[in-house]
């Protein structure tokens, strides 16, 4: 495999993570869309010659094909096209921040600027003595019609420590519930007192502020504290801002087929993910580009994300063991798989393949697959039928104790089922378990096949929801047993001799439970056979 | 939108206290201050708003109000608060900034009497004495106590000890046991006739200069006397 990664992104968290896998013996292809040209970009001296770091400024992704260890890549840099190979790729493109002018029903002037605004004027300190008069007073809105963000909150304070101290003017943060849940925030809110910054805080009722002729501010407010009246007009006031997703991220998401988050992050809430983790393997997303971040943890996660890329592409192998398998006799080509398969795992060629690299072997394309042309070894429902035929000859003959079948997710359920064995947990009689991938991947044949041997119940257990590794493999499990369900009903069966639960792998003693109560209420169902040959 | 007689913030110098040592301005305004404070809401004090009132400047208020006068600057909200702000120093700190005839009565008068007279009460040199010969002569007649006698401005004794004005004039009977203790202990100990007043209005007053003159009289006598332990019964 080629050591070499893209990193896509014009954030601090981008260039720290170049700079990191240079150091590591990476060859780093950093490709900024906009933006970014102030970016300190990482010098050769740096690097000391040992890696190639290659910076592509205004350059867009425009496809991909191909795969971890082997993607692909074609970048439009100005209206050239640039066409790439990489190993791996890490997303770290900046949020973007939205002035909340209108949210305070203010325009913006000399006297009304923007957070971001007055950031860029204090770096040019030419522009700033225009505009920062001592003597004069300064106001910041933040948070009092839409909740902050800890990292807005940071800004405000920094600002106006600098313009406390730098340019003595005496600075009124006006604010709804300060956000300081964060790195350094409390000492930095402490500082920031210290410097002479006054906090006015609104909890039951809100500023009137009005915007003058002139551009300025009158602001008439009630102290909550004192209960004094108050108006205050300031020379300059500066209006917060709420963070969002950059845009970018939406066409990365579609090129590379990226799961998003309901803010539109490339970063699905779920544990598996975290914390630079996407639903494709080789593809890392980081600081900016997965959550609102501050710098100081977009310097973490820049780190993660070259520590995740650099295991990756230091494995000799990559390919998954047991990965599925398209039979292209059976197969008719209606990309089922390639909608559904969590880790774009699919492609299509003449005929769909399931690329071994990629492949993480859940199995929900084998259960949704309309034609079952898919397999994965070991997990087709012929074994179901083998290991039932072999059970019941053990334990129903002459026996009435009910026969349950359990299909289990390896990484949840089968765990909490060992744990429960071995601390001792007594499992009824009639209970056998089937370990599977995924609960995703437990398709209607499985259940229909262990009733069709004699189960008088069919248990699948999943992970919690928001647990699952391949994302909707415990959704697609309910959705299976939902209309499974009216199905049995209508064959005359009761619809709880079928029933999902989700379990965590350390849920041992629930097991127990769940499969306790289970069997309790199948004995009193009684034996399916008996409604068979009723009817 | 603007009520006639609200107040344009600006006009405040918020900066008046900030050279007091007391943290005010680190306040989150919590309000554990006021939720612990024993006097809170009499005459609607407010520890909180106290502070909030320091930090923004309002100078002319706060030496008006008899807030700082019905504080009793016991500590308890300074002990609660998160940020450790002096909350009972601030007290003080307004306090002294009241004009002296303003201070409220007895305490205004006890000073006066005080750097006059050398104690709160104007009480004369010849009341004093026979006062503790007084009280001597009872302890005397105790039994294990036959011949005590009141050791006064007597040089190279191992402590002084001051005498807090309501001792010799309602409470005699406190003096009692310290002085037995003394006795039994074998203690070499004394009084002193004149400057004898333990109790320092003028650090509650908030006055500084009254303070250093009590404090004074204290260290001259220890000098004069030649006494190099202080018993302040306080």
């Amino acid at each position: 495999m080629t050591k070499r990664t893209l990193i896509i992104g014009n954030s601090y968290c981008a260039l720290t993570a170049a700079k990191d896998l240079c150091n590591n013996g990476i060859d780093v292809i950093l490709a900024v869309r906009n933006g970014g040209c102030n970016l300190p970009m990482p010098s050769d001296s740096e690097n000391k010659g040992r890696t190639s770091i290659e910076v592509l400024l205004k350059a867009e992704l425009v496809s991909c094909t191909g795969t971890v260890g082997n993607f692909e890549i074609i970048l439009n840099r100005n209206g050239e096209k640039v066409t790439r190979t990489t190993a791996s790729m890490i997303i770290a493109e900046d949020h973007v921040s939205k002035s909340n002018f209108s949210s305070y029903d203010l325009k913006p002037s000399s006297g009304v600027l923007s957070l971001s605004e007055v950031a860029d004027r204090l770096n040019n300190s030419t522009d700033t003595k225009k505009i920062f008069a001592k003597g004069e007073k300064v106001v910041f809105l933040s948070g009092l019609y839409q909740e902050s963000h800890p990292v807005i909150v940071e800004k405000i304070m920094q600002l106006s420590l600098i313009i406390q101290s730098e340019f003595n003017m005496q600075t009124y943060i006006l604010t709804g519930n300060l956000k300081v849940a964060g790195n350094g925030l409390e000492a930095l809110y402490r500082k920031s007192k210290a410097s002479g910054a006054i906090y006015l805080k609104f909890t039951d009722s809100r500023p009137d502020i009005r915007q003058k002729e002139n551009g300025k501010t009158c602001i008439a407010y009630r102290d909550e504290i004192t209960g004094h009246q108050f108006t205050l007009t300031p020379a300059i006031t500066i209006v917060d801002e709420t963070i969002f997703a950059s845009d970018y991220l939406g066409v990365l998401a579609d090129i590379l087929r990226l799961d998003r988050d309901r803010e539109g992050f490339l970063q699905t809430e779920n544990v598996h993910r975290f914390n630079v983790f996407t639903n494709r393997k080789g593809i890392f997303v980081a600081g900016p580009s997965r959550a609102i971040q501050s710098r100081v943890d977009q310097n973490i996660d820049a780190s993660c994300a070259a520590i995740a890329n650099l295991q990756l592409l230091n494995r000799d192998n990559i390919e998954t063991k047991d990965t599925a398998q398209i039979n292209t006799g059976t197969c008719v080509r209606c990309l089922t798989c390639y909608r559904i398969c969590p880790y774009r795992a699919v492609i299509i060629d003449i005929n769909p393949q399931v690329i071994r690299q990629a492949c993480e072997g859940c199995g929900i394309c084998l259960a949704e697959c309309p034609r079952h042309a898919i397999s994965i070894k070991g997990f087709d429902k012929a074994s179901v039928f083998k290991i039932s035929s072999k059970h019941i000859q053990k334990t129903k003959v002459g026996k009435k104790a009910p026969y349950i079948v359990a299909f289990c997710c390896s990484r949840s359920a089968n765990q909490a089922m060992e744990l429960a064995r071995s601390m001792g947990s007594k499992l009824p009689e009639g209970f056998t378990s089937f370990e599977m991938p995924c609960a995703g991947s437990v398709s209607v044949e499985h259940i229909l096949a262990a009733f069709q041997k004699g189960a008088d119940g069919v248990l699948i257990l999943s992970c919690h929801t928001g647990n699952c590794h391949s994302q909707y493999g415990n959704i697609y499990a309910q959705r299976r047993a939902e209309l499974l369900k009216d199905t049995l009903e209508n064959m005359g069966f009761e619809q709880e001799r079928l029933a999902v639960h989700t379990l965590a792998s350390n849920m041992g003693k629930e097991f127990e439970t769940v499969v306790t109560r289970f069997e309790k209420r199948m004995s009193a169902l009684g034996s399916i056979m008996q409604i068979e040959q009723k009817s | 939108m603007t009520s006639p007689d609200s107040i344009n913030l600006e006009h405040l110098n918020h900066d008046r206290f900030k050279s007091w040592s007391f943290s005010q301005n680190i306040c989150t305004t919590c309000g554990i201050c006021s939720s612990s404070c024993p006097v809170s809401g009499v005459e609607g004090f407010d520890p909180r708003k106290l502070v909030r009132m320091v930090r923004l400047g309002f100078e002319e208020q706060l030496v008006e109000t008899r807030w700082p006068w019905i504080c009793t600057m016991c500590g308890k909200c300074a002990y609660v608060c998160p940020m450790k702000i002096a909350i009972a120093d601030i007290v003080r700190g307004i306090r002294s900034l009241r004009d002296r005839d303003q201070v409220p009565g007895i305490l205004h008068k006890g000073i006066d009497a005080a750097l006059k007279t050398g104690n709160n009460l104007a009480l004369p040199k010849e009341d004093y004495l026979f006062i503790l010969e007084d009280v001597a002569e009872e302890i005397a007649a105790e039994p294990g106590f036959e011949g005590f006698k009141v050791p006064v401005d007597k040089e190279g004794a191992n402590i002084l000890t001051t005498i807090h004005n309501k001792l010799v004039n309602t409470h005699t009977e406190d003096l009692k046991h310290w002085w037995k203790i003394f006795h039994v202990a074998k203690e070499d100990w004394t009084l002193v006739s004149e400057n004898w007043e333990g109790t320092n209005w003028g650090y509650f007053t908030g006055d500084d200069t009254a303070m250093k003159t009590f404090i004074g009289r204290i260290v001259e006598h220890m000098e004069q006397l030649n006494i190099s332990s202080l018993m302040c019964p306080e």
